[in-house]
């Protein structure tokens, strides 16, 4: 067999298979019962396996790699049998499976076929360009390699923005730690799978909220739009959209099903927003500010002063991820020059002062983009022209509407985004057009959901 | 039929157009990546990848990596500055040679290590002084350090040179 066909094969079976397979023992021992349907299981698994396993992986690489670090897969692969048998015997109340046909997986095996081809034409290059090899690859690389003494010095002076979450880099040390040497082309497996994920996740939430007819049709408008040039490359904006999603998704199925699984699966996909990159620290927020709202307006149950406890032990996830994050950069004295530049000028003192002359510049920059059919897919001003619609029926009625509390993040977000790019330290016309379409991607997926719900929505059966 | 309805119907018949373009799109893309045969995507090996994706530097990263001892950390110099303060020809040549720099560090990486700094030559001479013998990678064009108390050159070749500075 040939030598690069067994790497590959070993590294999808050790970075791919193994952490999902990992993740579905443990979102099944946190309690998702297997009638969720396989979209879902699949997706929370990798990104909770992903997670989890990064946290373990970072402890390895501080305490300067105890074990070989071959055993990770295996003993993954161990344990998340051992979990996902417990789960089954553990005597989780059944339910009847979630009614689906078919043919309702066609859209998602459809655009399936174009990102796992663009990936596999990918990845003939190495990881030698741009943010996913000057950003996370090297990131990834000198934690693995480097002594502890010369880490802080490799940071500064071999990784591009060194102060960027650690996620990536440790999804990418899973496969240097498998193959035992540091890799420059199968490194990107695990993170383009995160694109299956994602898909798998969108299909799953467009077709429980919305006909199957038009959740295909916001389906491929997706695939087409900016995630078809980003769903191979190795950075982290597919990872915080997914992220995202998951964590929008798993606060709103809390809400229809009262299960205590989602709740405890949204502040995982917290955490993992959080870790994935700093638009993170961003997008928690708003998801908690719309959804926190969301449920005042439409009238939250009264609940035990034990029961908000127990819940709220949740929270230390995100915040544990957020705090080790602070400490790394603290420890190795690294910052991002957006929150405070090099003349020391902070975020909000450049967004003012700024204001006049580059606001315009975005908002025509932001025009353009949703105008343009071959980036945005329109998808982005739909939304508005959908809630309009959903409007003249439902008026004062929309707060109880889910759709609405999507749509609130995506445009929170994107009018988030736009401030930032205001107050940009660097030359905005260069800002704008390396990073705009790519960070729009975040909150894409959520904007679909939206959509698709908005257009053509379909009951609920909880 | 209610405005509402009417209204997101012709929203969702719209939609058909982007989404119909981007299975269009996506099409051409799967057809345009066929020239890419299946078997160079997934059977090269690594040698083989690492030939192609280096071209014409191949044998220069082959030379820079036997020059190394082994887990060395290099430093190379980083090439700074406002493209509009170079003539045409010299910024060719820096962009070339930054390729060639990146290549280098992150292709041999961790053998050996590369990293840049602006004014590369004096913080080795720092590092050195502080008691830690450091190399110094010089390319073309770069400050070059003459054989002194400190310094030794550990390799001559036409496109590189390798350096060692040692506390004096």
């Amino acid at each position: 067999m040939p030598e690069g066909l067994i790497g590959y094969g070993l590294m999808i079976l050790c970075t791919v298979i193994v952490p999902g397979w990992f993740g579905v023992g443990l979102v099944r021992a946190m309690g998702l019962r297997a009638t969720s349907g396989v979209r879902i299981t699949l997706a929370y698994g990798y990104l909770v396996g992903h997670l989890g396993l990064a946290a373990v992986m970072w402890l390895w690489l501080l305490l300067g790699k105890p074990f070989p670090g071959w055993l990770f897969p295996v003993t993954a692969a161990v344990a998340g049998t051992l979990l996902y048998l417990r789960a089954r015997t553990s005597g989780q109340p059944r339910v009847a499976r979630e009614h689906s046909l078919w043919w309702v997986l066609v859209p998602l095996v459809i655009v399936l076929i174009p990102v796992l081809d663009a990936a596999a034409r990918w990845n003939v290059n190495p990881l030698l360009f741009g943010d996913e090899s000057l950003i996370w690859a090297s990131k990834a690389k000198v934690w693995f390699s480097a002594q502890a003494d010369e880490r802080g010095l490799l940071l500064k002076n071999f990784v591009e923005h060194p102060d960027y979450p650690m996620w990536n880099p440790l999804i990418q040390n899973l496969s240097f730690a498998s193959a035992g040497r540091v890799l420059h082309w199968e490194n990107r497996l695990p993170l383009q799978a995160f694109s299956v994920a994602l898909l798998m996740l969108m299909s799953a939430a467009m077709t429980r909220r919305s006909h199957p007819i038009i959740a295909a049709v916001v389906m491929f408008a997706f695939a087409g739009s900016t995630f078809a040039m980003w769903s191979q490359v190795a950075g982290s904006d597919v990872l915080l959209a997914c992220a995202t999603l998951a964590c929008v998704e798993a606060l709103l199925r809390w809400r229809e099903t009262g299960e205590q699984v989602w709740w405890r699966l949204a502040f995982c996909a917290a955490a993992a927003m959080l870790a994935s990159k700093n638009e993170g620290t961003l997008l928690v927020p708003v998801v908690a500010v719309a959804f926190a709202a969301h449920w005042w307006l439409a009238g939250a149950a009264p609940q035990s002063l034990g029961q908000v406890l127990r819940r709220a032990l949740w929270l230390l996830l995100p915040l544990g991820t957020w705090f080790a994050h602070f400490v790394h950069n603290s420890t190795y004295e690294l910052g991002n020059t957006l929150v405070k530049d090099t003349s020391g000028r902070g975020m909000l003192t450049r967004i003012t002062e700024q204001f006049s002359t580059y606001a315009p510049q975005v908002g025509q920059f932001f025009y353009e983009y949703c105008i343009d059919v071959t980036r945005s897919r329109w998808i982005l001003p739909a939304t508005l022209l959908a809630a309009i619609a959903v409007l003249c029926r439902e008026r004062l009625r929309v707060r109880r509407s889910p759709a609405f509390v999507l749509l609130a993040v995506t445009w929170m977000t994107v009018c988030g985004y736009l401030l930032v790019f205001v107050g940009t330290p660097s030359d905005l016309t260069w800002h704008l057009g390396t990073a705009a379409d790519r960070i729009l991607l975040h909150v894409l997926p959520v904007a679909c959901v939206s959509l698709a719900m908005m257009i053509w929505p379909k009951k609920l059966e909880v | 039929m209610s405005i509402s309805l009417v209204l997101r119907l012709l929203l969702g018949c719209a939609l058909v157009w982007p989404a119909a373009d981007a299975v269009s799109f996506l099409y051409q893309r799967v057809v345009g990546n066929a020239v890419t045969p299946w078997s160079d995507r997934l059977t090269l090996d690594v040698d083989e990848k690492m030939r192609r994706a280096t071209r014409e530097n191949a044998d220069l990263l082959a030379e820079v990596r036997a020059a190394c001892p082994p887990d060395s950390v290099a430093v190379a110099e980083l090439i700074s500055g406002n493209p509009e303060d170079y003539e045409p020809a010299e910024l060719m040549r820096l962009a070339r040679q930054v390729g060639l720099i990146d290549q280098l560090r992150v292709l041999l990486f961790p053998n050996p290590i590369i990293v840049r700094r602006p004014g590369a030559k004096s913080y080795v001479e720092q590092r050195a002084a502080s008691g830690k013998p450091t190399l110094y990678l010089w390319l073309p064009g770069n400050e070059r350090p003459k054989p002194s108390a400190g310094w030794e050159r550990l390799h001559q070749a036409m496109m590189f040179e390798l350096w060692l500075c040692r506390k004096v």
